[in-house]
């Protein structure tokens, strides 16, 4: 229910009414991006600003900076574990289930953010 | 897909592991049973099944779902009252995809539908709103579900809808709080939780701060947590670390979706449509004070609940089923007496078998027989969240 997604506008469509253009892997749908637009973000600051969709609205810019940092200390933390490892400090790291290849996703069930699956879908 | 892809990365997936497990090692000694965290939201339950996240850590943490699954929370009585306000003659009413299978007493909305009621599927409250715009001689009425994440989007359909003089439509408001229902549990006498996972997305909306009293007053580490596999693992590493140096936080592993103080445009139009209920109904857990929201009297003509007379009945859940107690984490999915045998996602019983974010379907689907994958043409959402 609270399932989002993060898509890139890509145009806007009316900036009066505050709609614009998101991509969302490759397709294309119009949402309401009020929530991300004041004073000093106007509808135009929105153009190639990644956000995250829910239920047509874009609910939240992306910090870029935050998601790389994110990935940064992951990538510390790999380092000094194989670091570790090389001294003798901890054991190997063990191999673990290889994550599973997600299923290609309905282009509106991703854009929408709805997340019905098989048989809730109409016919 | 940006934001998405290098978040399911499997080599840092192990690096987290290993991280984790080192650490559960270290504390190993002082514990006598696992470490219960609870994942707030439906949309981790989703992943965590969905991904196997809890077959790649150590038995010494385990996952207690939470309740954030609204359309699993919704007592039958309202999906009774959804349903007598689908059959109104003159009515399209207007729902999301997962409510449609939800059992009232007697039926689900999508059995309504079969039986000649006007329900249609929407992806969201603007589509319910423009179907008025279309259809000018029916009453529209939009079922609006979901916690803090949804609910702005329902006051800014509002908004639209009064601004532009939509007087054919209408919500059907079973909008609910996380914090309130966080405190119900917290207040569990049973409950053994040692720490939060936090809603990602509802915190976009309301901040982290609002959990502070989870920290102070109830003694509980909790992270703030996003949907993909990296970002679960994080935060459970986040929280365990809390617990390893007796620290009790908020944290954030979501920074970049969640700010500190959440979004205050969002707040804002939510202040300004809705006000909190004396109380409302969950499913499982009974009657939660100030749990719920409802449309404020400015927004009374546009309020399904004034317009139309509504039985209000309150039902109990059938004999045998025990979402309840899977609810509170007492008990596990496959533990209930109804899971797997009466109670399946295409025959669902309890709501938690209906969502794909109930803790009953996802187990069901992903992990009853220790398969790692759904069958592909079965999986068609991307992203999961609260």
């Amino acid at each position: 229910m609270c399932l989002g997604i993060p898509g890139q506008i890509v145009a806007i469509v009316d900036a009066q009414r505050q709609l614009a253009t998101v991509d969302v892997g490759g397709v294309w749908r119009t949402i309401n991006v009020a929530f991300i637009v004041d004073d000093a973000h106007p509808v135009h600051s929105c153009l190639g600003q990644w956000v995250l969709v829910h239920i047509g609205f874009a609910m939240s810019r992306i910090d870029a900076q935050e998601a790389e940092r994110t990935l940064a200390l992951l990538t510390e933390l790999g380092e000094a574990q194989a670091e570790m490892a090389a001294m003798g400090e901890i054991p190997e790291i063990p191999e673990i289930p290889e994550i599973p290849e997600i299923p290609e996703v309905t282009a509106m069930a991703a854009i929408d953010g709805n997340p019905a699956t098989d048989n809730d879908r109409p016919a | 897909m940006k934001y998405v892809d290098e978040f399911r990365d499997p080599a840092k997936a192990r690096v987290l592991v290993h991280a984790i497990t080192r650490r559960l090692d270290g504390i190993a000694s002082r514990r006598q049973r696992p470490l219960q965290i609870m994942e707030v939201c439906g949309g981790h339950t989703h992943s965590i099944f969905r991904y196997g996240i809890h077959r790649m850590l150590p038995s010494t943490v385990e996952f207690v779902h939470g309740p954030g699954c609204p359309v699993c929370v919704l007592p039958m009585g309202r999906v009774d009252d959804a349903i007598a306000l689908a059959r109104q003659p003159g009515v399209i009413f207007a729902s999301f995809g997962d409510a449609m299978r939800v059992p009232g007493s007697k039926h689900s909305l999508l059995q309504a539908r079969a039986h000649g009621a006007d329900v249609r599927l929407v992806y969201s409250p603007l589509d319910a709103l423009q179907l008025a715009r279309d259809n000018p001689r029916h009453q529209v009425v939009f079922f609006a579900l979901g916690f803090e994440t949804t609910i702005p989007a329902t006051a800014m359909t509002l908004m639209q809808a009064r601004a532009d003089g939509v007087h054919n439509f209408s919500v059907f408001c079973n909008h609910i709080t996380i914090i309130p229902t966080l405190r119900a549990i917290l207040d569990e006498p049973q409950l053994q939780i040692d720490g939060f996972l936090g809603p990602g997305h509802v915190s976009m909306v309301i901040g982290i701060r609002c959990y502070d009293f989870i920290a102070r007053e109830y003694r509980r580490p909790i992270t703030v947590a996003g949907f993909e596999p990296l970002d679960v693992l994080q935060a459970l590493a986040m929280v365990i670390d809390q617990i390893a140096d007796g620290r009790c936080e908020v944290e954030n592993q979501y920074g970049r979706i969640v700010p500190e103080h959440g979004n205050p445009l969002a707040l804002a139009a939510m202040a300004e449509v809705f006000e909190p209920r004396e109380n409302f109904e969950w499913r499982g857990l009974g009657s939660i004070a100030h749990s719920g929201v409802r449309l404020r009297a400015g927004f009374a003509a546009f309020d399904a609940e004034r317009i139309f007379t509504l039985a209000h009945r309150r039902v109990a859940d059938p004999g045998d089923c025990q979402c309840a107690e899977v609810l509170k984490g007492m008990i596990r999915p496959p533990q209930c007496r109804l899971f797997g045998g009466a109670c399946t996602p295409q025959t669902p019983l309890g709501a938690l078998m209906v969502s794909s974010e109930g803790a009953c379907a996802a187990h069901f689907r992903y992990a009853r027989h220790g398969m790692a994958l759904p069958p592909a043409a079965t999986t068609t959402s991307a992203a999961t969240a609260t």
